[in-house]
């Protein structure tokens, strides 16, 4: 094992790179493309995923943009999901449940919106029928 | 003492044995001397001595009878008191093992509820900070869709290939691919660079009409057909866009360390009902 002592330059841009790459592990479309080219093979690349798992403590995690790549991150560990990422629909799926997730609080909203929008419609008209 | 060796029963009837013989033998010489003379003078006085001393011992043994029923009474209450006395203890026995069940558990749920505290304590976060992580992570639309979002929109829950490209990695890696091809040497990708990019999408401003484009691939027949476009920093869809390349000229420049490939494009741009 080489004992490097990296500069505190070189540390800062290593924990930027990780920080950066570990962040793309959200999109399953890069999943995807670094499975079809194999690198989901390399057992080196297989230890490095393994490595960036000390994004999960907290003192990590809190300068994450992207939370949901820590899911992928833990994905990633099993050998079964590397190999299903190579299948497009794998990550086609992947993208669409993201997505439907995503848009869950705004379904939310909107759904409470018209459930209030109804309520208030009630309102009116009871008030009026009873005039 | 000495050992009794026959029960008070059995003396008591072997004597009332003796009392009925002596009587009855007394009855028959009563009779007999009432046909004839007496055989022997002094026999029925014997019988009537022996049938008195006979009645002596039965009225001894009546007694020492009657004492030993009363200790055998006495016996039995003694033994019901301690009837009595064992099913408290057996009741105070079920008590104790019950009141230690009890205990056992509660220490044992105390014992898990330190645990939990203590794992809670581990974990413990301020609640600023978490406040300020929400924040953050919402207000990039990160983790929840922006309210005016349509299929279509290219934002998405992940870093896009423009944000891949235009961070850190995506400068570091299109800077050491070279032209040469899109591959990084191994040590790159053991450094935890990005390894090569899809097909190139690059940025137009809309007041530039002229602007550089880093080739990432070798000939020109790989270049891609399909834009995304920023102007004024919003992104338009590539169906609102069309390209129509009027020109095309490359022109090579070397700086100091890379040889990068440029080229550069005039174009018309067309979107929805304007032309730019």
């Amino acid at each position: 094992m080489a004992g490097v002592m990296e500069t505190e330059e070189q540390a800062k841009t290593r924990f930027q790179s990780e920080l950066e790459f570990v962040q793309c592990l959200a999109n399953p479309n890069y999943l995807n493309f670094l499975a079809q080219r194999g690198y989901l093979r390399e057992k080196p690349f297989v230890n490095y995923l393994k490595y960036l798992l000390y994004w999960k403590d907290p003192e990590y995690a809190k300068y994450l943009k992207y939370p949901q790549s820590l899911h992928m991150l833990e994905l990633l560990q099993y050998e079964h999901f590397r190999k299903e990422l190579v299948n497009a629909q794998c990550a086609k799926f992947i993208d669409e449940q993201q997505l439907l997730h995503w848009q869950h609080y705004s379904r939310k909203r909107m759904r409470l919106q018209q459930a209030l929008a109804e309520q208030q419609q009630q309102q009116q008209h009871s008030g009026t029928a009873s005039k | 003492m000495a050992v009794p060796s026959r029960s008070t029963k059995e003396r008591l009837l072997s004597v009332l044995d003796d009392l009925e013989v002596l009587s009855r033998e007394l009855i028959e010489i009563l009779a007999l001397s009432r046909s004839q003379k007496l055989p022997q003078p002094g026999e029925d006085t014997q019988i009537l001595e022996l049938l008195v001393q006979r009645d002596g011992e039965f009225q001894e043994l009546m007694k020492v009878a009657q004492k030993q029923g009363k200790v055998h009474q006495e016996m039995q209450l003694l033994e019901k008191e301690v009837e009595k006395r064992d099913s408290d203890i057996q009741q105070l026995q079920k008590q104790l093992k019950e009141a230690e069940h009890t205990l056992a558990t509660a220490v044992y749920q105390a014992k898990e509820k330190l645990k939990s505290i203590e794992k809670a304590r581990k974990g413990s976060i301020s609640s600023e900070e978490i406040i300020k992580y929400a924040h953050r992570i919402s207000a990039s639309n990160a983790v929840c869709a922006p309210l005016n979002w349509v299929p279509g929109d290219p934002r998405r829950p992940y870093p896009t290939d423009l944000e891949m490209r235009s961070g850190m990695l995506g400068h570091m890696s299109n800077l050491a691919s070279n032209g040469v091809n899109g591959h990084l040497p191994g040590d790159a990708l053991a450094a935890g660079r990005l390894p090569g990019m899809p097909p190139v999408c690059f940025g137009l401003f809309a007041d530039c009409f002229e602007f550089e484009l880093k080739q990432i691939f070798k000939t020109v027949s790989c270049f891609p057909r399909r834009f995304v476009i920023f102007v004024d920093d919003s992104l338009f869809s590539p169906s609102e866009i069309t390209i129509c390349i009027i020109n095309f000229q490359p022109v090579t420049r070397t700086t100091e360390q890379n040889k990068h490939c440029f080229y550069k494009l005039s174009f018309q741009v067309s979107s929805g009902n304007k032309v730019h």
